[in-house]
């Protein structure tokens, strides 16, 4: 268990730890290295196009330019929306305690896609939530996600809204094909732990 | 988007559209004074002036510290703060120079992230596609058992192409919504297969949802890749 949460549920106030699930801590995982002739083990690395200079991990840095080719130090960019006008937060988790509100439907839940998932310590649960979840009930988590329980234990799953339209007979699929390489934007990436 | 073959629970199957959810914008970072910004990578140090370079200079901590002290080896002033552009990913040995050629080993981890075994990489190759249809497997989920059980980390809508393909899907829809499920579809021969949608990609177990509103329908594939468990100890 690492991160924490503070989760205000009828008043009260509960501070949950969490550790992250993921698929390499559930089923194991694979990467690939390369070996040398010798069966060295070898490192994956950058060769700029000029072929001057191999770039190991950690010979790079990342940052932002504005139009003079100035750096812009990272504490002082600021987000804007489509329409270029500032906004005060890019939607990340705000500071305080998270909302519970429900019991919500299951298709809430459908209706987003998994970015997280974590366990919750469940002994650290307020008593009346932790009855709730143990009869099946669903809890949303402002700017967090859902909270729900199963045989297994009690899960936070951080959520992202994923929600599609209805389609009438009339509807249009302009299917183009490697355009603007979209396949990679449905998220088909390789496998994970693959270098 | 990309064109799939689906079975619906008669065995018959139709050429469709998977399609990904509509991308949320996400604010791009300004100037304060609201100017545009572009992000670069920039080269801090070549490999060649990094520590394991360096120690093959200088094998003992006495003459590396003089060295570092001294000259600043570490430090390339001809590359540092440059704007490293494209670049090609290579195989270095641990002498850092480029390979022409590596032989590839696949090292796979159990949960505890400890080693299991090495051996030759297999290639597997995706199983979605035109000529690789997704099979209705008959088993169905209630909506709470599906969120219940596994963590949906992807999902892609399906359409239809033509006339005949949204009567097909709206039927589908139609099915499921009437028995309030959603049904497992899998691939290969006999749709046991997880679904893995690009060569060497992450197997998926996948679950189509339907809902029909008059004419007009919504199907949704939901995939999971990991079930809602807590790691072993």
């Amino acid at each position: 268990m690492g991160r924490k949460i503070d989760i205000a549920f009828q008043g009260n106030i509960s501070r949950l730890a969490l550790g992250r699930v993921t698929r390499d801590r559930l089923y194991g995982s694979a990467r690939r290295i390369g070996l040398d002739a010798t069966g060295r083990e070898c490192a994956s690395a950058l060769l700029t196009r000029d072929g001057r200079h191999v770039l190991g991990p950690g010979s790079t840095a990342g940052i932002y330019l504005d139009k003079e080719s100035d750096v812009v130090p990272r504490d002082d960019l600021v987000r804007a929306d489509e329409r270029g006008q500032p906004v005060d937060s890019d939607g990340t988790d705000p500071d305080g305690p998270h909302e519970l509100t429900g019991p919500v439907p299951a298709e809430a839940l459908l209706d987003c896609v998994a970015t997280a998932v974590h366990e919750v310590d469940a002994s650290e649960l307020e008593s009346t939530l932790a009855a709730s979840l143990s009869r099946g009930d669903i809890y949303q988590a402002s700017h967090v996600g859902y909270l729900l329980a199963n045989e297994h234990g009690v899960f936070l799953i951080a959520t992202k809204p994923a929600r599609f339209d209805f389609v009438g007979r009339d509807h249009q699929t302009m299917c183009k094909e490697d355009e603007d390489n979209e396949y990679d934007d449905l998220g088909f990436e390789p496998r994970r732990g693959m270098r | 988007m990309r064109r799939i073959r689906l079975t619906d629970d008669k065995g018959r199957d139709g050429l469709v559209v998977l399609t990904s959810p509509p991308r949320m914008h996400k604010p791009d970072p300004h100037t304060p004074d609201g100017g545009a910004v572009r992000f670069e990578r920039i080269v801090k140090a070549p490999l060649e002036r990094g520590y394991v370079a360096l120690r093959r200079m200088h094998t003992d901590d006495v003459s590396l510290a003089r060295a570092l002290i001294a000259g600043d080896p570490e430090c390339d002033m001809e590359s540092a703060g440059k704007i490293a552009g494209p670049c090609d990913r290579v195989w270095v040995d641990p002498e850092g120079e480029p390979l022409y050629a590596a032989e590839m080993v696949e090292i796979v981890y159990g949960p505890d992230g400890a080693e299991k075994e090495r051996r030759t990489p297999v290639e597997v190759e995706a199983n979605v596609g035109e000529d690789m249809p997704l099979r209705w497997t008959g088993r169905f989920f209630t909506r709470d058992e599906i969120v219940r059980r596994f963590a949906i980390t992807r999902k892609f809508q399906i359409t239809h192409t033509d006339g005949l393909t949204y009567d097909y899907l709206h039927r589908l829809a139609g099915l499921l919504e009437q028995k309030g499920v959603l049904v497992s579809v899998g691939a290969g021969p006999r749709g046991r297969d997880p679904l893995v949608l690009e060569r060497n990609g992450t197997p998926y177990r996948a679950f189509l949802e339907g809902r029909t509103r008059g004419d007009a329908f919504r199907l949704v594939l939901h995939l999971s890749d990991m079930e809602l468990k807590r790691p072993p100890r």
